[in-house]
């Protein structure tokens, strides 16, 4: 799956090249995103969960612990006042002094006295005593602050509490003219259903409210103290006393919150009408029917997250580009032994390519040099030809013939030749050793020596022609010497044609066969070569006379049709089957009995190729 | 002495001369183009073995040549010289030259080859 991308500049083989491997660098991007994707969902994840655990945590401890621990507060608070309250109450001195209507002035002055000190030194902003006999108020400083009258409605506090038969309740005041809450912890004197006064502290529920601030989470956390009837009394924020709870939070959780007269605290998640969810507890102040409320929204507890988040993000990046290059380089890594095969790859490219360039360059130096020799040969063949003999000799000499010269290579060593000297003719049918150019170059050889040597003495004396041809020929070519090799010759048949229609043949190794009207004969020749080493220089050839007849038809061939392979077993054509031939093609035109020849061999060859030059000649002597 | 043997190819024959058992053969065709590059170690070895050999030791020779061109002949009858050569020196030397039947020219070869040297040559038909 190699992308390759193409080269503008092909090379000489044919092949683009290929610019880079993309398929790395696919792997490597795939990598990355799987891992960039990898981390993103683990920061997400673990932001997600980190998150939500915040704000279970939040929702099930944080807001608890928070209102628990001002509630604590303030509960201390209010036990204390109401403790200072009963033991005030329970004080037999006030009671008898107010049972004798505060007659005793001894007693009164002490009394007076400590109740000052109680809210000198008890941290409570007020502590007084109210007379049911008397209606005297009595308050901190000692002072005689009012008459309690049952007219006033600012005294109505005073009937109920006394109305009540509660031992200790509290009370509070909320003062518009300070804005400023108080809680008054009344304790009744005496009989629970016939009490004489009441007295108690008053707390400054502010210094509560400063508190408040301290556990101000945010921006917009709130804090209220809110009675049974939902109105705020103790808010960190002042604007806020006196409204109430359903200002600030939705209606439907304000009576939540407020409904039920609950013992512990409970936790409620709302959506703010303007989207943002906020998350309220709700605890009741142990000692009183209030309840603390703790409202903050969402977005602040989940602030801390923030910083995580960011965190998370950096650090995924970290991680991501860190991972990329650790990545890169491993992957390089492996990449590199494929980038070093893509790479092998392509040098052993350029490399064959440069081979075939230089493979097409020799073949095409080679097909030069060979077009060069063949046409040197091909022009040979003209000079060889041109020693044979022309139609028109042969044409004087015969009254029929033919020819079949097939040299195997262009030219060969095969030849025949035809001379006329005074009244005979001389025809020879040679085969020189060798073929292609060696031999041709013989047979320019024994051409020559037999136009130089055949003349009116040995003209009807082929022996002697013989003769005489093989101690030339053993003069010219070969040396004493052996030992180079050399040790050409050639097969060579002469007849001569007399007068008086006489033919006297001699052979070296060449047969002459005559068909007659009685069959085949076959003058044989001798059997030795003419040229050769192993050939005596005075080696006699032997003559042999026939008579001719009319219709026979004389035959001389080299050796090159009858060794020609071919047939079943790839043997040579053979003597025998060439006698059958002669025998059995008596067609008495010459022409069509070459067709024969010719067709016989090629039949025999079936495929094979030519093994030797091959020389047939037929012919009829004129009368 | 090493055993001699060549492969035969499509223009040359198989040669297998075993000293050990004394038994020499040439076996296919032969028209190479350059016969006495192929011929020069058969004959090396030939010169070779009729050192080593002891007299008495009967030495036959194998042919089977259904055709030899003009210089594979020299070659061979260089060869048979040789034969000819060790007979002479006392060592038994027998040719057999097995031809087909049908294959007159191998004839007519084996024949001429018995006529050049005074050897005990014979020649035999097969039929395939």
């Amino acid at each position: 799956m190699l992308n390759r991308l193409y080269n503008p500049k092909n090379n000489a083989s044919g092949y683009t090249q290929v610019i880079y491997d993309n398929s790395a660098f696919k792997i490597v991007f795939i990598a990355i995103v799987i891992m960039v994707l990898a981390i993103s969902f683990l920061c997400v994840y673990s932001y997600s969960v980190v998150k939500s655990a915040i704000i279970h945590k939040l929702q099930s401890r944080d807001l608890f612990y928070i209102v628990q621990s001002i509630s604590s507060k303030i509960d201390a608070r209010i036990i204390r006042a109401k403790e200072t309250s009963l033991m005030l109450a329970g004080d037999p001195f006030i009671k008898k002094w107010i049972e004798d209507g505060e007659k005793n002035e001894f007693l009164g002055n002490s009394i007076k006295q400590k109740i000052t000190d109680i809210t000198k030194y008890y941290d409570y902003n007020k502590t007084f005593i109210v007379s049911a006999v008397t209606g005297h108020y009595w308050c901190d400083n000692g002072r005689l602050l009012d008459t309690v009258s049952k007219a006033d409605p600012d005294d109505s506090w005073f009937f109920e509490t006394l109305n009540s038969q509660k031992r200790i309740s509290l009370y509070i005041d909320y003062n518009n003219q300070y804005k400023d809450t108080f809680v008054f912890v009344n304790a009744l004197i005496g009989d629970l259903n016939k009490p004489i006064g009441i007295t108690g502290v008053g707390l400054n529920l502010n210094s509560i409210s400063e508190e408040f601030k301290s556990y101000k989470f945010g921006e917009k956390s709130n804090m209220w103290l809110v009675d049974r009837k939902g109105h705020i009394h103790i808010s960190e924020d002042a604007s806020q006393l006196g409204k109430d709870l359903s200002d600030f939070i939705p209606q439907d959780v304000a009576k939540k919150v407020l409904g039920r007269k609950l013992v512990k605290h409970i936790i409620v998640q709302y959506t703010h009408k303007n989207g943002e969810i906020y998350d309220l507890i709700t605890q009741p102040i142990g000692s009183t029917d209030w309840k603390l409320i703790f409202q903050i929204p969402r977005s602040e507890t989940t602030q801390v997250v923030n910083s995580i988040k960011g965190n998370t993000i950096i650090t995924g990046i970290i991680i991501v580009i860190l991972i990329t290059f650790i990545f890169y380089f491993i992957s390089n890594k492996i990449a590199n032994p494929y980038k070093r095969a893509v790479q092998l790859g392509r040098e052993l490219e350029k490399v064959v390519a440069e081979r075939t360039q230089e493979l097409n360059e020799k073949t095409l130096e080679l097909q030069d040099r060979n077009t060069k020799i063949i046409d040197s040969i091909e022009y040979s063949k003209l000079i060889q030809e041109a020693i044979l003999p022309t139609k028109e000799e042969l044409d004087s000499v015969f009254l029929d013939y033919f020819v079949i010269w097939k040299p195997r290579d262009i030219v060969g060593g095969d030849f025949y030749w035809v001379k006329k000297v005074k009244n005979s003719y001389v025809i020879a049918v040679g085969d020189c050793t060798g073929h292609g150019v060696p031999g041709a170059l013989m047979t320019m050889a024994a051409n020559s020596i037999l136009n130089y040597i055949v003349d009116e003495s040995n003209s009807q004396n082929p022996a002697l022609i013989l003769k005489t041809f093989n101690r030339i020929f053993k003069g010219t070519i070969n040396k004493k010497d052996t030992s180079k090799g050399v040790d050409e010759g050639l097969d060579i048949g002469i007849c001569c044609i007399c007068e008086g229609r006489q033919l006297i043949y001699a052979g070296a190794k060449t047969a002459l066969y005559i068909r007659g009207a009685r069959g085949l004969k076959v003058i044989s020749g001798n059997n030795k070569g003419v040229g050769y080493i192993h050939v005596n220089d005075g080696y006699e050839f032997t003559n042999s006379t026939y008579q001719i007849n009319e219709q026979d038809v004389f035959f001389m061939t080299t050796d090159g049709y009858i060794t020609q392979n071919g047939g079943e077993k790839d043997f040579s054509f053979g003597r025998r089957k060439f006698e059958q031939l002669l025998e059995n093609y008596d067609l008495g035109d010459l022409t069509k009995e070459k067709q024969v020849f010719e067709e016989e061999l090629l039949r025999y060859m079936n495929g094979e190729p030519q093994r030797d030059d091959i020389t047939v000649l037929g012919f009829k002597v004129k009368g | 002495m090493e055993r001699l043997v060549i492969e035969q190819t499509k223009a040359t024959p198989q040669i297998d001369f075993d000293a050990d058992l004394g038994l020499l053969s040439i076996k296919g065709q032969s028209y190479p183009e350059n016969a006495f590059k192929f011929y020069e170690p058969v004959l090396k070895w030939l010169d070779q073995f009729f050192q080593v050999t002891e007299v008495e030791k009967l030495i036959t020779v194998e042919f089977g040549m259904p055709y030899i061109n003009t210089s594979s002949s020299k070659c061979i009858m260089m060869l048979l010289e040789k034969l000819e050569e060790a007979d002479k020196a006392g060592k038994k030397v027998v040719v057999n030259w097995y031809y087909d039947e049908e294959n007159d020219c191998e004839l007519e070869c084996a024949e001429e080859f018995k006529e050049f040297v005074d050897l005990t040559f014979n020649i035999i038909s097969f039929k395939s």
